[in-house]
């Protein structure tokens, strides 16, 4: 076996872990609990490669009895020009325009489920829940 | 500095190297010490993990870690979940490996709600990378750290106060119930009282078909000098209405057997008990809970013997029978806690001879000073009184209806959560040792007691050094998210947006009916076909139209909520809008085609621009004006509850604390010659996130030999601090 002796790298110091794996879910059950969103956003650093992908998933139910029942998951790797919407929200949250983003990206998951969408319109709208963060809000 | 670039700083540790063992948000969870070995050593690339698998590195540990690490339930949870991932400890590293269960952890978490199904909104973070690297000498090791922070188990860390003696009982146990609904519990029970002596027992409860609250339990405790048997079958029902919000009902045996100074009770009565609690009722102040209730109860009691010289107005060997109504007030806010109660029991020997009336009024506060602190004063203030009339004529009191008292009473309610003190509670002096008068106990009674706690150490659970303004940042984006969802959700309800569902949907229609309509004419005039670019152009077109109508039934759909359709029509007038889509895409047709269609394609294009400058006009007047303010204003109230739950986690709550505690009780009884009755005393206190075991001595300052009581009474209590409220 290899024996390695190598310098602290710069900036690290004992103890302190740094990441390479963050991920940031928010869900939301609507009010009227039939209706389960999930949004994550996920963060992989690495020496090569700063990439963030978005999970977004609906969960619905007819009746609040019973369980949640998948719709659809979709995973979608952020465009690189969309990198700093991914981190303001991360760090501000969902905006009103992101919101109105992931109701209708949830009612595209739907039609994909039901072949009235094709799988790229539900991520494509899934995507652009971070790209739709209003220029306004705060970065 | 940027967002991003902050967010970058704070990955690399930039931000918080001075004392920050952590990175960002869930690194609350380095709390937990485990994870972080003794003289841990750093990672010279731990943003290059492929060195680690060239180098041949192996695995040492895996560790899942989060502040609510202390629920059993939780840190089990995490244990599957390490189980389950590919890399173990003592596997080769494999980069490959390593990256695909980060998003694994990430899942298995967010999916996890073990101690918070369904909860309205729930925020995880998960953080993941390598620390502890060995990378000198023969074994190369590295360690895999995830933290989580995930909100599911605050709802099972909140108990409301009808739950709250529950959680004082059953500490260890109560955050899991809540959730995981066991089918039986058994709990031995072994307790000292100087009266009682040392006593032991079991609790056995058993979940019954039909409700995953209704039971039956039953319970034996035993000791030289006394018997206690409970038995109970208990039925609830969440009726869901604002002042019925849950119903239980009860049928249970109780037999009890404990001597006074002077008689020996004993007493069997059969009881039937109706309880309902309100729902919440949150004001910004503070949380309200209205409890009331009514029972009946039938049995036999004794005095142990039938020449004990009784007051006159007792009886001693008779049956025994009452009605009792009951009703309280709870106030919970950050940082204080009221409650006020009141209990009627009208009784006598027996249901047909109920001959007095029994009051019995309770009112209690605690307070923490200051809040939001991890090391603050704590005052608890209890004040209860009690008297018991007689009706006219020859009616007697049995005596165990009496009130004696001590350092334990009895509960008005027997089996209820919610306690009412049957008597007054002076720590320094034993069980039914205060009475005097003959030691028969008394027709009435009042009580005061004071506590006051300062916590002199705590460890707090999310360690300062990491809560950073990081960390706050990471909740403050949760805590955004969910306000302005509920702020939309509510705004969405105004009657306002009910006419732009009504009315622009059509509009929206019309115009994509038209671009489609002229997309097949510009088909149709082409009976060869139309150009490779244009049928590229017609294509996209289509298909957008095809979305936009899909759009619009969605947002026209009658079954929709209210709310949903509004952020769809948000939706329609942001970047990624079919409808703008669509109007770019029959702009760019326009070029492609004759000047007359052309004309047309333009005069849908300007439509649709038109519809959606007005959609927007709309929205800007609707989130300018007083709707919108009062839907942000609902959402604030909304969350005021979570946030101060997420607050009392990072400025208040402790793994462990150790405080100081003082005391002093007044109490006095009637009849009773001897006066007024005091105890002082200190003892300490450690607390476990929000349970508190306090041991210490009351002093009787002025102690009544004739009666059994000593110079004091050692204490031991188990109470609960409610700081998730």
């Amino acid at each position: 076996m290899t024996t390695t002796k190598t310098k602290l790298a710069k900036g690290a110091s004992a103890g302190t872990l740094q990441p390479t794996h963050i991920s940031v879910t928010f869900k939301i059950v609507t009010p009227d609990q039939l209706r389960k969103i999930t949004f994550t956003l996920s963060r992989l650093i690495d020496s090569t490669q700063d990439s963030w992908s978005v999970m977004f998933e609906l969960d619905e139910r007819a009746d609040t009895t019973k369980d949640f029942q998948l719709v659809i998951q979709l995973q979608v790797d952020v465009d690189h020009n969309d990198n700093a919407n991914a981190a303001a929200t991360a760090k501000n949250g969902m905006d009103s325009d992101q919101h109105a983003q992931a109701i209708v990206a949830a009612d595209t998951a739907k039609d994909a489920k039901k072949g009235d969408a094709s799988l790229a319109d539900a991520q494509s709208d899934a995507a652009a829940v971070v790209s739709a963060r209003n220029p306004s809000s705060p970065s | 500095m940027d967002a991003e670039a902050a967010l970058v700083a704070a990955s690399n540790g930039a931000l918080m190297s001075n004392n920050t063992r952590c990175v960002s948000f869930l690194l609350a969870s380095c709390v937990i010490s485990g994870a972080f070995p003794a003289g841990a050593q750093t990672c010279s690339n731990p943003r290059n993990t492929q060195f680690y698998e060239d180098h041949h590195y192996t695995v040492r540990a895996v560790t899942i870690t989060s502040p609510f690490s202390f629920f059993f339930l939780v840190k089990q949870r995490f244990r599957a979940i390490v189980d389950g991932l590919p890399l173990k400890a003592g596997d080769p590293f494999s980069r490959a490996l390593y990256d695909a269960q980060g998003s694994t952890v990430e899942e298995e978490v967010r999916k996890d709600s073990a101690l918070g199904k369904d909860t309205p909104a729930k925020v995880v973070v998960s953080t993941g990378g390598i620390e502890s690297c060995v990378e000198t000498g023969d074994h190369l090791t590295v360690d895999i750290v995830y933290h989580v922070f995930s909100t599911d188990p605050l709802p099972a860390a909140v108990a409301s106060p009808d739950m709250r003696q529950a959680a004082i009982g059953q500490q260890a146990t109560a955050p899991a119930e809540s959730t995981s609904q066991p089918d039986y519990k058994i709990i031995p029970k072994l307790s000292y009282d100087h009266t009682r002596r040392g006593f032991g027992g079991v609790y056995f409860a058993r979940r019954m078909p039909g409700g995953v609250d209704n039971f039956v339990d039953l319970s034996a405790q035993g000791s030289s000098s006394s018997k206690a048997l409970n038995g109970q079958v208990h039925w609830a029902a969440n009726v869901g209405k604002e002042f019925l919000d849950k119903a239980e009902f009860n049928l249970a045996y109780s037999y009890t057997d404990m001597s006074t100074l002077s008689a020996r009770l004993t007493k069997g009565i059969a009881l039937g008990h109706f309880q309902a609690v309100s729902k919440p009722i949150d004001t910004e102040p503070a949380r309200f809970l209205i409890r009331y209730g009514a029972g009946l109860d039938q049995g036999n009691q004794q005095s142990g013997s039938t020449s004990i010289p009784l007051p006159p107005d007792t009886i001693g060997n008779s049956a025994i029978g009452s009605v009792r109504f009951y009703g309280g007030l709870t106030a919970v806010s950050n940082h204080f806690e009221g409650a006020a109660s009141y209990g009627l029991q009208i009784g006598g020997p027996g249901l047909t001879e109920l001959g007095f009336a029994k009051h019995i009024g309770d009112v209690s506060f605690s307070a923490r000073v200051p809040g939001g602190s991890h090391s603050p004063f704590d005052f608890t203030v209890r004040a209860t009184a009690g008297g018991i009339t007689r009706g006219s004529g020859n009616n007697r009191i049995p005596i165990n209806d009496r009130f004696f008292g001590g350092n334990t009473v009895s509960a008005f309610i027997p089996g209820d959560n919610w306690t009412i003190p049957n008597g007054p509670l002076v720590r320094s002096i034993a069980t039914n040792r205060f009475a005097g008068g003959g030691g028969f106990g008394g027709t009435s009674f009042y009580s005061l007691n004071a506590t006051v706690g300062k916590v002199l150490w705590a460890s707090p659970i999310i360690p300062r050094d990491v809560d950073t303004p990081d960390f706050g940042e990471r909740i403050g984006a949760a805590e955004a998210s969910a306000q302005n969802w509920f702020a939309d959700d509510f705004e969405g309800a105004s009657p306002f947006f009910a006419a732009l569902i009504r009315d622009v949907p059509p509009k929206m229609k019309s115009d994509v009916d038209a671009a489609s309509a002229e997309f097949k004419a510009i088909r149709a005039a082409s009976p060869g076909g139309v150009s490779a670019t244009l049928n590229s152009a017609l294509n996209a077109a289509e298909h957008t139209a095809t979305r936009a109508q899909q759009a619009v039934g969605h947002a026209a759909d009658p079954a929709a909520r209210g709310p949903d359709s509004m952020s769809r029509l948000r939706q329609w007038i942001g970047p990624a809008s079919q409808f703008r889509a669509l109007a770019k895409q029959v702009r760019a047709i326009k070029s492609l085609v004759d000047a007359s269609a052309g004309a047309t394609l333009e005069g849908i294009a300007a439509s649709i621009d038109t519809h959606l400058k007005d959609l927007q006009d709309a929205f800007k007047s609707i989130d300018e004006g007083p709707e919108r303010a009062a839907a942000k204003e609902k959402a604030r109230l909304f969350m005021l509850r979570p946030r101060a739950v997420v607050d009392a986690l990072r400025f208040e709550a402790n793994r462990y604390a150790v405080s100081l505690v003082g005391l002093a009780d007044i109490g006095r009884l009637w009849p009773d010659p001897l006066g007024t009755r005091y105890a002082y005393g200190f003892g300490g206190r450690f607390s476990l996130v929000t349970v508190n075991f306090t041991l210490g001595y009351a002093i009787n300052p002025n102690p009544h030999r004739e009666l059994g009581q000593g110079r004091g009474a050692a204490f031991f209590s188990i109470t609960y601090t409610n700081l998730f409220r």
